[in-house]
């Protein structure tokens, strides 16, 4: 038999519940909002994180450009100013010597202006550009760099951005393996399948471990802002003692076509 | 003293949120509207219930009306909550069966002079579930920082009151065997009624910097 008390209890009892919902419904949400407001922070900071990195790359290039023109052309430049005046004086120089001289500057010239801009015409493409820079790592002997266009990679055309923040990628992840990793060998691959770029990049030195945003240097945050810039999708393995693995894949555009 | 309070304020009370409301009406949205719908229905219908107390010493028909009414817009108001969901469809049929359910409760169940526990219940049950619904949809999602949570606010006015009153309605035959508890029962229904106001008015407040 239900009595009035019971009435009065359930009542009681159905309210209390239904506030019990109602404040942890409140702090639930406010502990989601928190979260996201944190998550939206970390963001913020990874991204400011590569600015500052691409700025300070940008002013490290500058410096370095700066460097190489006053010790290699500035230096020459000199030499060659001194080489004319002896000549004139006729104290010993030959004129064979000063072409010699200006030969290098024009070489030296031609280096700082191919590390500015990698990627000249449409003629001289992104895979060449890396086939060039890989032959100029293998001619140093340190390093083998072995080159793999898998079928219709080669002839793929991307456009400057695309070309020149993939260059830049690639660039930096051979600096990377010179400096770090003592390697012997590096593989790099490049496979077009339907409309994805597949890039992987393989060296056979002592790898790395896993590494977190905050432990990130300069150069793997600016390869992560440039990949980032195309909207290219990267994978990187990390475990120590057995190379250092790198994967790219980028959806090539509609603009983009194969030549 | 309390009871007194409750008896003399609750009438007026409803001013509250019909002043807010009105005052903020070109900014409402219209689930908003359909509250301020709602608790102008709350005080005709009050005003009613005394003119029928006083005249006829009974105020049961009113309340089988309102009780239809009370959950037509509801039901609207959450429909237009829910704007985009599929489920919305069949919103309208949800009414038209609690008309149906009403008045067969009228005419075969409940006579007009009784109170109406069986439709009440269902709708409080009803409006219970859509109100938790509404929270649950709203869980992940970020506040509208035009209205900020004025749908959410209704809802935990309207859980309040309907979850609070859910017994009375249920069992509210039960406390006639008291007087001091009849009194009781609907002095906590009064109450629930206030704070379910003042949570509506909130709700139009918040609403003031939508364009």
């Amino acid at each position: 038999m239900i009595g009035y008390q019971m009435v009065l209890a359930g009542m009681f009892f159905s309210l209390l519940l239904v506030i019990s919902v109602i404040l942890f419904y409140g702090r639930y949400k406010r502990h989601i909002s928190m979260q996201e407001l944190h998550m939206s922070r970390a963001e913020t900071d990874h991204q400011r994180a590569l600015l500052q990195a691409v700025i300070l790359s940008q002013e490290n290039e500058r410096r370095r450009i700066g460097m190489n023109l006053h010790d290699d052309v500035g230096t020459a430049l000199s030499i060659l100013r001194m080489t004319i005046d002896g000549e004139r004086d006729g104290q010993g120089a030959t004129t064979g010597q000063s072409k010699a001289i200006i030969d290098r500057v024009l070489a030296d010239v031609r280096n700082i202006s191919h590390d500015l801009s990698p990627i000249r015409s449409s003629v001289y493409t992104f895979t060449d550009a890396i086939a060039d820079r890989c032959d100029a790592m293998n001619a140093t002997g340190q390093l083998e760099v072995e080159l793999q266009f898998l079928p219709d990679a080669d002839s793929i055309v991307l456009d400057e951005t695309e070309s020149l923040a993939l260059y830049r990628v690639i660039s930096e992840l051979i600096n990377n393996t010179v400096r770090h990793a003592d390697a012997r060998k590096i593989h790099i691959c490049f496979t077009l399948k339907t409309d994805t770029l597949h890039i992987s990049y393989h060296d056979d030195g002592k790898g790395m471990g896993i590494i977190s945003d905050d432990r990130k240097g300069m150069g793997m945050q600016n390869i992560e802002s440039r990949l980032n810039m195309i909207g290219a999708e990267y994978t990187m393995v990390c475990e120590s003692g057995d190379g250092f693995c790198f994967l790219i894949e980028y959806t090539v555009n509609a603009n983009t076509k194969t030549a | 003293m309390f009871l007194f309070f409750l008896d003399k304020i609750m009438p007026w009370a409803v001013l509250l949120p019909i002043v807010f409301g009105l005052f903020y009406y070109p900014r409402l949205e219209v689930s908003g509207k359909y509250i301020l719908l709602y608790t102008c229905i709350g005080a005709v219908f009050n005003l009613l219930a005394d003119y029928f107390t006083g005249r006829y010493g009974n105020n049961m028909p009113v309340f089988h009306i309102y009780a239809v009414l009370e959950f037509t817009v509801c039901v609207l108001f959450f429909r237009s909550v829910f704007s985009g969901s599929r489920l919305t469809r069949f919103f309208p049929w949800v009414i038209f069966s609690f008309v149906i359910l009403s008045t067969f409760n009228i005419f075969f169940i409940q006579n007009i002079f009784s109170f109406n526990s069986y439709p009440r219940t269902i709708a409080a049950v009803t409006i219970i579930v859509l109100c938790l619904w509404h929270m649950y949809r709203m869980l992940g999602r970020k506040p509208d920082s035009a209205t900020g949570n004025s749908s959410l606010t209704i809802c935990v006015g309207l859980l309040l009151y309907f979850s609070g009153s859910l017994f009375l309605f249920m069992f509210g035959r039960y406390l006639q065997e008291s007087r001091l508890a009849v009194e009781f029962g609907w002095s906590v229904h009064a109450l629930l009624v206030l704070t379910m106001y003042l949570f509506f008015t909130v709700a139009f407040y918040q609403s003031r910097n939508r364009v």
